[in-house]
């Protein structure tokens, strides 16, 4: 895209006849997903690779359970008068730092795939909640490391409204890796989740009001000590797990919210990597001798913005067009 | 009371199936989950004696184990496609959910359109027109 901006910004302005909702609609050219694949595979002969897992198995008798799992939110709502602003679902998602970092496209019928970049296939682990009363929680990111210089600076663009405005909680996981752990998931209770109930039941008047907290199935979620813990220090706080491998049903952070989000992330990602390449060009390097942005640092801190952008995406007050609290 | 929100629709998208319960308020709150609760306490012992305990609710069954490196398994492309506003994602959520309309070969780029363009492909007729002219390029 940076190259085509920056070599044949022509290119954009060729018309174009695209089908949307069983429509046809006149549109200038965009550097699709579907054109780059449609390209590399007709004119370059690649084929799109991704190290991917196979799917899971949706469950037979999925009616019945999804049924199950309505009706057991049904009697802990009546039961204990719960309020959707109490109703809370949160999810976790995985954000890499480079944007397609899990793909790349190879010579059709090769067998091996190597990813380019495979190294820089590093990123972050991203909590959502979202409240049944159309609120959404502050984020929970994640970042691989053992101190707090494993974390965004605040010179990070977006940092001030990141932590101060939208409440973002920024921690590192005290691991290699960036996947959430039982104690950040306790901080994530701590932190967020709670205090969030906490203040709607200040608000209302409503303190010793239950609430539910869906999350999936995850192990740590369904671990005894998490429950444990959960217990002894949150009872009010009644979880209510997905059922097996039903997320992408009955999951609202991974069936409505996740998508927008990751498009968000994707686009402000993009943004970054194609102004970077078109300084480069401006500059004179030639486009193969184009590199991307790869130092940690740099693209840990371009993510605080990314994640700005992702929270206004789905809590957009133009989408929003009137938040009432259920009551 | 009229709410319009991606954050509304995405619960009210997580549905049970033919019973047309979802995730919503105003479905869990429903009468006709109310009864259908009622119904459901009343045929099964298990789900009535679950609902009382404090530990978390639901069906505590383990995730099905992912196996195989995944290096040559079937393509599966990436269903977010980064060049779609975020604007036309919560579109397509609000419609009803994740919707990919665009399929490759119905993009058509061309430098002969031109002499379409006007009252004959004004916004409103622009769908039959292209097609007719889909249609002729055909054959």
């Amino acid at each position: 895209m940076g190259i085509i901006t920056s070599k044949a910004p022509e290119m954009y302005k060729v018309t174009v006849i695209r089908k949307v909702h069983g429509k046809y609609v006149w549109d200038h050219f965009h550097c699709r997903d579907s054109f780059v694949r449609n390209f590399v595979k007709k004119e370059m002969k690649w084929s799109f690779r991704r190290t991917t897992c196979p799917g899971k198995k949706t469950p037979e008798n999925i009616e019945e359970i999804l049924t199950d799992s309505f009706l057991r939110f049904v009697w802990t709502i009546s039961n204990f008068k719960v309020l959707a602003v109490f109703v809370v679902n949160s999810d976790q998602t995985l954000i890499y730092y480079t944007a397609g970092a899990e793909e790349t496209y190879a010579a059709t019928g090769s067998k091996q795939v190597e990813v380019v970049g495979k190294d820089e296939r590093r990123g972050f682990t991203l909590m959502v909640g979202v409240s049944m009363s159309g609120e959404v929680l502050p984020f929970q990111a994640i970042y691989s490391g053992k101190s707090p210089a494993s974390l965004p600076t605040s010179a990070a663009p977006g940092y001030s409204k990141a932590t101060e405005d939208l409440k973002f909680h920024f921690e590192y996981s005290r691991t290699d890796n960036h996947w959430s752990t039982i104690e950040t998931m306790k901080s994530y209770v701590t932190n967020i989740l709670a205090p969030y109930f906490q203040s709607h039941r200040e608000r209302l008047n409503l303190p010793n009001q239950i609430c539910i907290w869906q999350i999936d199935c995850w192990s740590v979620h369904r671990s005894l000590e998490f429950r444990s813990w959960m217990k002894a220090n949150y009872s009010w706080i009644r979880i209510h797990f997905v059922p097996a491998n039903c997320t992408g049903l009955f999951q609202p952070c991974d069936v409505g919210i996740q998508r927008v989000l990751k498009l968000a992330v994707r686009r402000s990602a993009l943004s970054n990597i194609v102004n970077h390449t078109m300084d480069q060009l401006n500059q004179g390097i030639l486009p193969s001798q184009i590199t991307f942005e790869k130092w940690l640092p740099v693209v840990r801190n371009r993510s605080v913005q990314w994640l700005v952008n992702g929270y206004e995406a789905i809590n957009n007050e133009e989408i929003v067009q009137k938040v009432v609290y259920l009551m | 009371m009229c709410i319009y929100s991606s954050l509304f629709q995405a619960f009210k998208l997580c549905s049970t199936g033919e019973d047309g319960f979802n995730l919503s308020y105003e479905s869990l709150t429903s009468e006709k989950a109310m009864k259908a609760l009622s119904e459901w306490m009343k045929n099964s012992k298990d789900f009535t004696d679950t609902l009382s305990r404090v530990g978390p609710i639901g069906v505590e069954e383990e995730e099905e184990e992912v196996t195989g490196d995944g290096s040559e398994k079937a393509i599966e492309y990436d269903e977010i496609d980064s060049s779609k506003t975020v604007e036309e994602e919560i579109a397509d959520l609000m419609a009803g959910g994740a919707v990919n309309d665009l399929e490759e070969d119905e993009v058509c780029v061309g430098t002969n359109l031109e002499q379409y363009i006007g009252y004959e492909f004004s916004s409103q007729t622009a769908t039959n027109s292209w097609m007719k002219w889909d249609t002729k390029g055909s054959h």
